[in-house]
């Protein structure tokens, strides 16, 4: 509290101009792309990484071998784009819910749709069984995610001016009771299917087809071009629900859309690549040192660097012990857990 | 230009505003004074359109405050909370700039605005700092920048100068009678009565909820309705310089 008034220069805030943030980014986002469609159980040199998909898209011969052809368009090309998609959906959609709830802590799952989603996919894996093809399991985690997030929002009613906080609450009541099913579902599961549900629960792109990424597209575009345009409305949602009400935002239907986009884009990228945890929360806030709060640089600033850690912690999920593959979840959480702390650490030290 | 007509905000059973009644024309600096508990931001949230009254209604300009679009009513009144929350590194110039949102953009006015409204609360030099390192007057200060750059015809300050020090406080005062006398509504609850004595057209004092005094300072503001009111003793002395009465609280 207590502060000398020589100090104020010193404390004058430091950003990267956006323009150059984003454009850093995208090289990186590009080059981290390019690298990880190279590694994996099978090498695949840069070189002939750049024939075999110049001549996939420009047509033409590349002469490459069929089987690394194979390797590459069938197997990474879709799995890094998903991992790309996923990583930037859960990275916005962090963003959003940390200044609409007013809270730096907050992340994707704060609305339920992650606990949602996993009951919705445990579910799906155990109850089909054995007929399960590449859709139920999404498609079951989509519906539950969104399900159990309007399910929060009706029993919260949040009003005019208040009942964020009170979404908080019924959220954290509602995500233990479908951490109870999924507990429930577990226990009755068999070998096979526990082997399922503990990889989905962990996060994996290993899955990844070019039908899914096609499925998976529109949502995300839809949500994101709704959420870029909310960047005022949540400019001013950071000074709180009543401050925003003053100054003319009609806070219930702005919530509303916030609640909305986010929701798509977390079960989206929830529902086919099971949870990954860390980036929505630990993202955002690195982006907030680099380009500053406004959302118009932060929204997309995160959707970069959140493609940049899912795809990064996927290469490395292929790569550390092949050819068996290590649930990219434990990578997210084990750059996030750490570096998360040295944030937070760091604040405190700030504030005091 | 803010009417209430016998407006009452019931919780629970225990009304916090009970059957209040008053008229403020533009032009007019009003304070709402009162103890603790007396119902003084309840009734600012009620004039600002936050609460809804339970019986009675409250008019801003033409039409009652519940009639407004979120938007047009942001245009006609400003409101300034106690509490600012500041848990994202905007910085103090970005957060003045919100005031002009319910503003059609027009840069060069705009410009003109903020800067005008941080100059006005010694902000220049504060313009880059993170809004969450700043202290809680400099937070009151920002607040009230913000408001001043929405630039409405009412005006709304909830405690204002609890934060600020001594100096802040009369800047800000000055600057919001300044606004009262280019023809705002302006309400500002207080709890220095001597404040209220000096910047106000005419005083609210508010007691349980109820309206217990209405009119021009020297009128509300006397010893013995001050300590029937808030159970103190005072004495009212002179001004050394000016000879304007000042209100002192007796010992023991």
């Amino acid at each position: 509290m207590l502060k000398g008034r020589g100090t104020t220069a010193r404390e004058d805030i430091r950003r990267i101009p956006h323009g150059l943030a984003l454009g850093g980014g995208v090289l990186l986002l590009l080059a981290v792309m390019v690298v990880s469609v190279s590694v994996g159980p099978v090498h695949i040199a840069l070189g002939d990484v750049w024939h075999i998909l110049t001549s996939r898209l420009l047509g033409g011969e590349g002469g490459m071998s069929q089987r690394d052809a194979s390797v590459v368009w069938q197997l990474r090309v879709p799995r890094i784009l998903l991992g790309a998609v996923v990583g930037a959906a859960l990275a916005i959609s962090g963003a959003a819910l940390q200044s609409l709830f007013n809270n730096p802590l907050a992340d994707p799952g704060i609305v339920g749709v992650t606990s949602g989603a996993s009951a919705g996919a445990v579910g799906a894996i155990v109850l089909a069984g054995g007929l399960a093809g590449q859709w139920v399991v999404p498609l079951g985690a989509f519906a539950a995610g969104l399900g159990v997030t309007a399910l929060i929002y009706v029993l919260a009613r949040p009003g005019r001016t208040t009942g964020t906080s009170r979404m908080l609450l019924v959220g954290i009541a509602i995500g233990s009771a479908c951490q109870a099913l999924v507990g429930f579902f577990t226990y009755i599961a068999d070998d096979t299917q526990l082997q399922t549900l503990v990889f989905w629960q962990m996060g994996s792109l290993g899955r990844a087809t070019w039908p899914q990424l096609v499925a998976v597209l529109p949502v995300f575009v839809l949500a994101l071009i709704l959420v870029v345009r909310l960047s005022r409305t949540l400019d001013v949602l950071t000074l709180g629900e009543r401050q925003a009400q003053h100054l003319g935002l009609n806070v219930k239907l702005s919530r509303f859309a916030v609640i909305l986009t986010t929701a798509l884009l977390t079960a989206a990228a929830v529902a086919f690549a099971g949870s990954i945890g860390f980036v929505g929360l630990v993202v955002p806030h690195i982006m907030r040192f680099v380009v500053g709060p406004r959302h118009r640089a932060l929204l997309p600033a995160s959707a970069i660097m959140g493609a940049v850690l899912v795809v990064a912690a996927d290469a490395a999920a292929r790569t550390v012990n092949p050819p068996t593959e290590i649930p990219i979840g434990l990578f997210t959480a084990a750059v996030g857990a750490p570096f998360f702390l040295f944030l937070i650490l760091r604040e405190k030290r700030r504030v005091s | 230009m803010i009417r209430a007509a016998s407006v009452s905000y019931v919780v629970g059973g225990r009304a916090l505003v009970d059957d209040v009644a008053f008229d403020l024309p533009g032009g007019t600096l009003t304070a709402l004074v009162g103890p603790n508990g007396a119902g003084k931001s309840t009734m600012l949230g009620l004039l600002s359109g936050d609460l809804e009254a339970s019986a009675g209604t409250v008019h801003l300009g033409d039409r009652p405050v519940a009639e407004w679009k979120v938007k047009d009513l942001a245009r006609q009144r400003g409101v300034m909370l106690q509490q600012q929350a500041a848990h994202f590194g905007f910085s103090v110039e970005e957060t003045v700039e919100m005031g002009r949102l319910p503003h059609d953009v027009d840069p060069g006015r705009d410009r003109e605005i903020v800067e005008s409204a941080l100059r006005g609360s010694d902000l220049a030099a504060l313009r880059r700092r993170d809004v969450t390192t700043l202290s809680g007057g400099e937070g009151a200060r920002t607040a009230y920048a913000r408001v001043v750059a929405q630039t409405t015809p009412v005006v709304l300050l909830d405690e204002p100068t609890a934060a600020l020090d001594l100096r802040a406080q009369e800047a800000l005062l000055r600057s919001a009678r300044a606004k009262a006398d280019e023809g705002a509504a302006v309400v500002v609850v207080l709890h220095d009565l001597n404040q209220a004595a000096r910047y106000a057209d005419r005083v609210l004092m508010f007691s349980g909820g109820r309206l217990v005094a209405d009119g021009p300072p020297p009128e509300v503001l006397t010893p013995p309705r001050i300590e029937e009111v808030y159970g103190q003793r005072v004495h009212l002395m002179e001004h050394p310089e000016t000879g304007a009465p000042v209100l002192v609280p007796a010992h023991g």
